[in-house]
């Protein structure tokens, strides 16, 4: 009996021994496969390319009146505005166009949401065109501070220029306007 | 026993092909009400629904209709147009409605597909032309073949029309997420039969095909529920929707995992042909329990023993498995105090629940009918406040959260007992099968006696809401009819499948180029400033009241998103201006066309559409801010 099943165990010993080995192989491998993977990806291997703003909103401020500019990075043509002005800690008594674009379509104060919301529908077929470095004006807000201090003007995030021609959304650059209350 | 027989065998053919069913997304389970209430004692009911999915067939059942692809007759290809080099006019395939897919050169650099092949914009207001070099030229290399076969196991994709993005190519990523779709990958025509199908090139089901909802023949099912509830009479308590399932096999408590379940096995008419069978939304069973004790807990299906069987009239016989998709349970709420009397002087007596103390009613004179001697209610034993409760005292004796202090007439005339408070009418949802929406709106600036020649067809995306509910349907297709102002007036009626709501209902309706409106009551004119709605709907479509929605018209503008690629995105602003001023059309177009800007339907884009849109800009700022 014993002499009959030393050879077929002798056997498959082997096999299971060797097909061992194989299969820890091709772990080993995989690992190293994977570990690799995720340097190669962690490292970039392509430049990030920024998008260039083509506007920037600025504001000027003097004796309770607040004036957003807009200034062209490169000569372009616009077809509309949708500007939307959050404040906080101000006043804002009133809006208005400063007739260096259209009238706007939608002009109005939010007191509950403390927005200013102004709409330009511009409805010249070439739209309204700014060469680089223009500075337009787009909006001009009487405001009162609020005496404590910390007012501020902000371009909301429903804001967008939307280029002639394209209807695409163009980008721009923008900064608050702090008013200490000193001022 | 022949029944059962034959029962028998169309579980076994079921089970076989549980695995099958393909051409079904999944048919949804759930129970109504979703939420049960009742007292010790009561009998509580719940109906047992299944909702299956929608499916196209070539053929009528039980008739023998054919059909053709009228889509493409319509079509007119032409790569570019010849009088407008400009225009591109696709058919490979077609759009939606059937007709070209038309692209303009707008926008330098934009590649378009044209009767399979890539055309480049090189300028604003150009010519089409196949020459790549102003769109990026060939800086992906070679274009890859189209996929038309990918995770087929969970429904299929075709990933078709690459297109050279940023140095890739980019595929359009078709589902089969549609009934009755077609699309062309590598040069064939393919089908998308059902909701979550596979995509096909059997196009029967496509081409002229039939909606028709899968069709349920046979259930077993487990229905598990809490030790609250009992049901010791299957044969009584288990009541089958003959018009559905006409055979119990069985219908049997058993017990899995230490809870107690309901094993349901029936099959429909073995005499029934398949357009007897019922589709769509199907009470499969009412089961009344019997409320044993105060507690709450849960009624549910067990999907992993739940098998549905049914006809297929695509896969035919060989598949008669409907795949099970969403399972809902339902809660119940067992509350302490039976609604019967409580009566210790009768044999056998009516005692309280554990914890409450039968407290004797002593009539003043003859018993009252339909009264006994003895008869008493229930009451919370021991009271948990000592000595009782009394609200005249200083600091008052008060109750626990939901007792009410019941005064027992003793000498002090204002100690008493607490009392479990009666649980308030619940409100159950109200279960039907199909609801019916009739209504008639109008599109913003769309008005009579005008050229309203393409304002045809325009879908409707329609969602209902009630408590808390909603459904969304789209697609929906209004008809013109006389109307009494000055815009034209469209009427629909729509069954609101999967929807179990008759009462205070809002509708909120969008047209296609249209923001999304909210109507909530007869004959509204303004913006419904309220949450939920005050419509009330009936199951017919004779009886179900006609909403006037007229005054209060949808606002058009919503043209694109975000750009001038993506879908409208439920505002109008800029770039919806912008896109249209950008699409002019010189000539108009022949009636019945469709437009994206054409705001008021008169087929072509001009002025008129820009003024519309901003009439409806400045009326919903003046809403929203």
């Amino acid at each position: 009996m014993k002499n009959k099943l030393f050879w077929p165990i002798i056997v498959i010993s082997i096999i299971i021994i060797v097909e061992s080995i194989v299969l820890i192989s091709r772990n080993q491998a995989n690992k190293t496969a994977l570990t690799n993977n995720v340097e190669v990806n962690v490292t970039p291997n392509e430049e990030v390319k920024k998008v260039a703003d083509v506007f920037s909103f600025e504001w000027l401020y003097e004796s309770g009146k607040a004036t957003l500019t807009l200034t062209a990075n490169q000569t372009v043509s616009i077809d509309a505005i949708d500007l939307y002005i959050g404040y906080k800690n101000v006043k804002v008594d009133s809006v208005k166009n400063l007739e260096e674009l259209p009238k706007p379509s939608f002009t109005k104060i939010s007191t509950e949401k403390s927005l200013v919301v102004m709409n330009y529908l511009i409805s010249e077929a070439d739209g309204f065109k700014i060469t680089a470095g223009q500075n337009v004006k787009i909006a001009e807000l009487e405001i009162s501070p609020d005496a404590d201090g910390g007012a501020e003007l902000t371009i909301d995030k429903g804001t967008l220029v939307v280029e002639n021609g394209t209807a695409k959304v163009l980008p721009f650059s923008s900064r608050n306007l702090i008013i200490n209350g000193a001022l | 026993m022949l029944v059962a027989m034959a029962g028998a065998l169309l579980l076994v053919k079921q089970n076989q092909n549980t695995q099958r069913g393909a051409y079904f997304a999944g048919t949804k389970m759930f129970m109504q009400p979703a939420a049960l209430t009742g007292k010790v004692g009561d009998t509580i009911l719940v109906q047992l629904y299944a909702e299956t999915e929608k499916i196209i067939t070539a053929n009528r059942i039980g008739g023998t209709g054919t059909g053709t692809d009228s889509s493409s007759s319509r079509c007119v290809e032409a790569c570019p147009n010849s009088s407008q080099k400009n225009l591109l006019q696709n058919c490979t395939p077609p759009d939606s409605d059937g007709t070209s897919k038309d692209s303009l050169c707008n926008v330098a650099g934009r590649v378009e597909d044209c009767g399979g092949r890539d055309y480049c914009c090189p300028s604003v207001g150009g010519q089409w032309t196949t020459t790549m070099t102003a769109c990026g030229g060939t800086s992906c290399g070679t274009k890859p073949a189209e996929q038309c076969a990918i995770n087929a196991n969970e429904g299929s994709m075709l990933r078709v029309r690459p297109v050279c993005t940023g140095g890739n190519w980019d595929f359009d990523d078709q589902l089969c997420n549609k009934a009755g779709i077609k699309d062309v990958c590598g040069g064939r025509d393919y089908c998308c039969p059902s909701v979550g199908g596979q995509w096909t090139t059997d196009m029967t089901a496509c081409n002229g095909g039939i909606e028709e909802y899968a069709k349920i023949s046979s259930i077993d099912t487990v229905v598990c529920y809490g030790s609250n509830l009992s049901i010791n009479d299957p044969a009584t308590q288990v009541i089958l929707n003959e018009e559905a399932l006409k055979n119990k096999l069985d219908a049997s408590v058993v017990t899995i995992n230490g809870k107690k379940c309901l094993r349901l096995v029936a099959v429909s008419d073995m005499a029934a042909k398949p357009e007897d069978l019922k589709g769509g939304m199907v009470k499969l069973v009412t089961i009344k329990f019997k409320a044993e004790s105060a507690g709450t807990g849960s009624v549910g299906i067990l999907p992993e023993k739940t098998k549905l069987g049914g006809y297929n009239p695509v896969a035919g016989a060989t598949d008669t498995a409907i795949k099970i998709g969403t399972v809902t349970d339902a809660s119940y709420t067992v509350s302490g105090v039976g609604s019967t009397v409580c009566n210790l002087r009768i044999d056998p007596p009516i005692t309280c629940p554990t914890g409450y103390t039968c407290i004797e009613k002593n009539y003043t004179g003859p018993t009252p009918p339909g009264h006994r001697d003895g008869d008493g209610v229930c009451v919370l034993s021991p009271s948990p406040t000592p000595g009782g409760c009394n609200l005249t005292v200083n600091p008052p004796r008060i109750c626990p959260d939901g007792y009410d202090c019941i005064t027992t007439g003793n000498s002090d005339g204002a100690d008493g007992v607490c009392v479990l408070r009666p649980s308030p009418t619940p409100t159950i949802p109200v279960t039907t099968d199909t609801p019916i929406l009739n209504f008639k709106v109008t599109f913003g600036d769309v008005k009579k006696n005008m050229d309203t020649k393409c304002a045809t067809d325009w879908p409707l995306q329609v969602i209902v809401l009630s408590s808390g509910a909603t459904k969304v349907y789209t697609g929906i297709k209004v008809q013109e009819i006389d109307s009494s102002g000055n815009l034209v007036e469209y009427k629909g009626t729509m069954p609101l499948v999967g929807f179990n709501h008759l009462t205070n209902v809002a509708v909120f309706i969008k047209g296609p180029k249209h923001l999304q409106m909210k109507y909530a009551t007869q004959n509204q004119s303004v913006t419904y400033n309220k949450a939920g709605g005050e419509l009330t709907l009936t199951t017919s479509a004779a009886t179900s009241p006609l909403y006037n929605f007229t005054g209060y018209s949808m606002l058009a503008g919503d043209i694109v998103g975000d750009s001038v690629e993506a879908a409208p995105n439920g505002v109008i602003n800029g770039v919806d201006f912008a896109y249209l001023k950008s699409q002019p059309t010189l000539d108009p177009l022949t009636a019945g066309s469709y437009l994206q800007g054409d705001l008021d339907g008169n087929c072509q884009i001009n002025s008129n559409d820009t003024v519309i849109l901003k009439k409806s800009l400045e009326t919903k700022q003046g809403e929203l801010y």
